[in-house]
């Protein structure tokens, strides 16, 4: 699972998977505005088949945040 | 695909050369329709690059970016005004026809900023996400109404009108749009709408760029009839409603004649024996598709992957022009294997479906213009067919060229052949020296100018005319030519037209006093054969790269190549 959210944002925010680690997030990538959440949240929803609900898509911005999510949503 | 997917393998798909560019224009946020659609274009083989213009600035944006090679606008009913869906419940008639009229005129200015650009692609406008559940028509719908009818009215030649529902009914509402984003961000639309709209609308920057279907090619068994002519036999086959699950057959052979008559080739692939499948076209009474309505046969014993390369070649048409439809899997996936550039469509299991499934795969045809020369066509290949069986009785190339009693017509910026030239443009592939698109609107363009020269030519011979088939696009600036596209239809190929065609236009480029003309040779996948074309006619290379050839050629050290069987009409 943490590989697949690494690749999401990977895509998304067009950078090297490597780089992906639990200091990323949307004040430290530059180009991580509020399309590419956008984009990361629908790509999140499909790819785990999950809903985000209002507040989360916009309070979840890292990959520390995320992660956390999905290991609630996903019972993990 | 997921949308991640696409994302990383949409930019690993893009080239610097060739750039299609794509401008999309809207008052509502639509970005992540940017990389979905990039992607099925460079799948394609379009290496397109499309820019999303600013939020609500469709006005703005459509001088911004008139120049873009497709523009595509979409303008959502719901933010014509802020709240639209609920607040034209309160507003009084005069607040409505105020909102409708502004609209009317800002849509005629988009047009109009838009008249030039080579195609438009605008969205109707649509009540649905928010009136999907209402009884009765309200004010919004109003409103769609009028302006969807202004739309109909005042669209220009270049723009195409795509009836956004369609996606809808088939995704299903709650699949398409995104209440939550619209309300936080104004993005209403979901990644799958984005992925099953761009699906939709594909066909229409693949007809402008070449890449429009050309040959539908059938199986016959359990593809054109129910049951196997060669078990079953001529009488039990199945071809009419009037015969027990053959409603479908009859609906696929009747919408297959219908393209047939709009010039789509239609062609058989099957393994029978030829006399069997001939006497069913010849004399079945049941059969709507007639020997006549098909261009092509391939009824034989052999590999379909074999029959369908000589069909290509017989066709002389690329193999990536068919689509092919049959219902065995082993054949189906042995084409796929093979010839992965064909589209195959396997007949559904469940016969009920296999209308609407066929329906979806006539859109690989579709054309942005439709011209008097695709309605000709199939004519134009089956006379073609029977040239080449004649010419093998000639034991002398030059001989068989010179019974063919071959004329040429010309014709000097001609309005009335604008349609056709433009398509011509589009889909000549093989004999094109440098493959470059216009729309009518650029075609027109090039007629109005004092520097530019636009000739076509018209085939006729003994056996019937092949219509407009060839065309030279010249810039000429003082005493200097430039020859910007040079290109004839592969069905006249073979002929020494090219030669007769260039004789000509050094005449017109002489009688304009120019003395120098340069040409270019741009490589492409397909079009080999016009490599060396220049060298030929004598020009000098004075500069080559990989992908490029330049030349020059002064027009008194011209030798005309004097092609004697050849008439030269001048005019219409």
């Amino acid at each position: 699972m943490e590989n697949e959210l690494k690749q999401i944002l990977a895509s998304v925010l067009e950078i090297d998977v490597e780089l992906i680690n639990i200091e990323t997030s949307e004040e430290l990538i530059e180009n991580w505005d509020s399309l590419k959440q956008m984009s990361i949240i629908a790509a999140l929803e499909e790819q785990f088949k999950i809903e985000f609900d209002d507040e989360e898509t916009v309070l979840l911005n890292s990959y520390e945040l995320f992660l956390e999510s999905l290991r609630n949503k996903l019972g993990q | 695909m997921k949308y991640s997917e696409i994302l990383a393998i949409n930019s690993k798909l893009s080239k610097t050369q060739n750039v299609y560019h794509i401008a999309v224009l809207s008052n509502i946020i639509v970005n992540q329709f940017k990389e979905i659609f990039e992607f099925n274009l460079r799948k394609s083989g379009i290496n397109a690059q499309a820019i999303i213009g600013d939020y609500d600035n469709i006005l703005q944006d459509s001088e911004k970016f008139k120049k873009h090679n497709l523009v595509i606008i979409f303008w959502e009913i719901f933010n014509l005004v802020d709240g639209l869906q609920y607040k034209s419940e309160v507003f009084d008639n005069d607040r409505i026809n105020e909102i409708i009229n502004k609209t009317k005129a800002e849509i005629d200015f988009v047009f109009d900023n838009l008249s030039e650009t080579a195609a438009v692609v605008m969205n109707k406008f649509s009540t649905m996400a928010f009136n999907c559940n209402i009884l009765k028509n309200n004010k919004l719908d109003e409103i769609c109404s009028e302006l969807n009818l202004h739309l109909e009215k005042q669209k220009k030649q270049n723009v195409t009108i795509v009836d956004i529902e369609k996606v809808l009914v088939n995704l299903s509402i709650s699949n398409s749009i995104d209440y939550r984003y619209y309300y936080s961000s104004k993005a209403l639309y979901t990644i799958d709408f984005f992925k099953a709209y761009a699906e939709f609308i594909l066909p229409i920057p693949l007809s402008l760029n070449g890449k429009a279907k050309k040959a539908l090619i059938l199986d016959c068994d359990n593809t054109l009839w129910k049951g196997i002519l060669g078990e079953d036999g001529y009488a039990n086959i199945g071809v009419s409603s009037s015969q027990k699950g053959a409603t479908p057959f009859e609906e696929i052979q009747t919408l297959a004649k219908a393209k047939s008559k709009e010039g789509i080739i239609i062609g058989l692939c099957s393994k029978n024996n030829p006399q069997d499948v001939n006497d069913v076209l010849e004399k079945h009474p049941g059969m709507i598709l007639k020997d006549q309505d098909i261009t092509i046969k391939m009824v034989n014993w052999n590999d379909k992957v074999s029959n369908l390369k000589e069909l290509a070649k017989k066709l002389n048409i690329g193999i990536d022009s068919f689509v092919f439809m049959d219902d065995s899997d082993f054949e189906i996936n042995y084409v796929r294997e093979n010839l992965p550039e064909v589209t195959c469509m396997q007949v559904p299991v469940k016969l009920s479906e296999y209308p609407l499934e066929f329906r979806k795969y006539l859109n690989y045809f579709f054309n942005v213009s439709s011209t008097q020369e695709d309605v000709k066509r199939v004519n134009l290949y089956k006379t073609q067919l029977k040239r080449e069986a004649d010419k093998s009785s000639f034991s002398n190339l030059e001989d068989y060229l010179k019974s063919l009693e071959i004329e040429i017509t010309l014709l000097i910026d001609e309005q009335t052949a604008i349609s056709r030239m433009s398509q011509m443009t589009q889909k000549t592939n093989q004999f094109n020296l440098t493959t470059k698109h216009y729309s009518e609107a650029e075609i027109t363009q090039f007629i109005k100018s004092n520097t530019k020269l636009v000739v076509a030519i018209a085939i006729k011979d003994k056996y019937g005319e092949s219509g407009i088939t060839g065309l030279s696009i010249l810039n000429i600036n003082e005493e200097i030519a430039d020859i910007d596209t040079l290109l004839m239809s592969c069905r006249i190929i073979g002929r020494n037209i090219e030669f007769a065609f260039f004789d000509q236009l050094l005449s017109l480029l002489k009688k304009r006093s120019v003395k120098k003309i340069r040409a270019k040779y741009t490589k492409t996948l397909k079009n080999q054969q016009v490599e060396d074309f220049y060298e030929k006619l004598g020009f000098t290379i004075i500069s080559a790269e990989s992908e490029t050839k330049k030349y020059e050629l002064s027009c008194d050290q011209y030798n005309y190549q004097n092609i004697n069987y050849i008439k030269i009409n001048n005019g219409k």
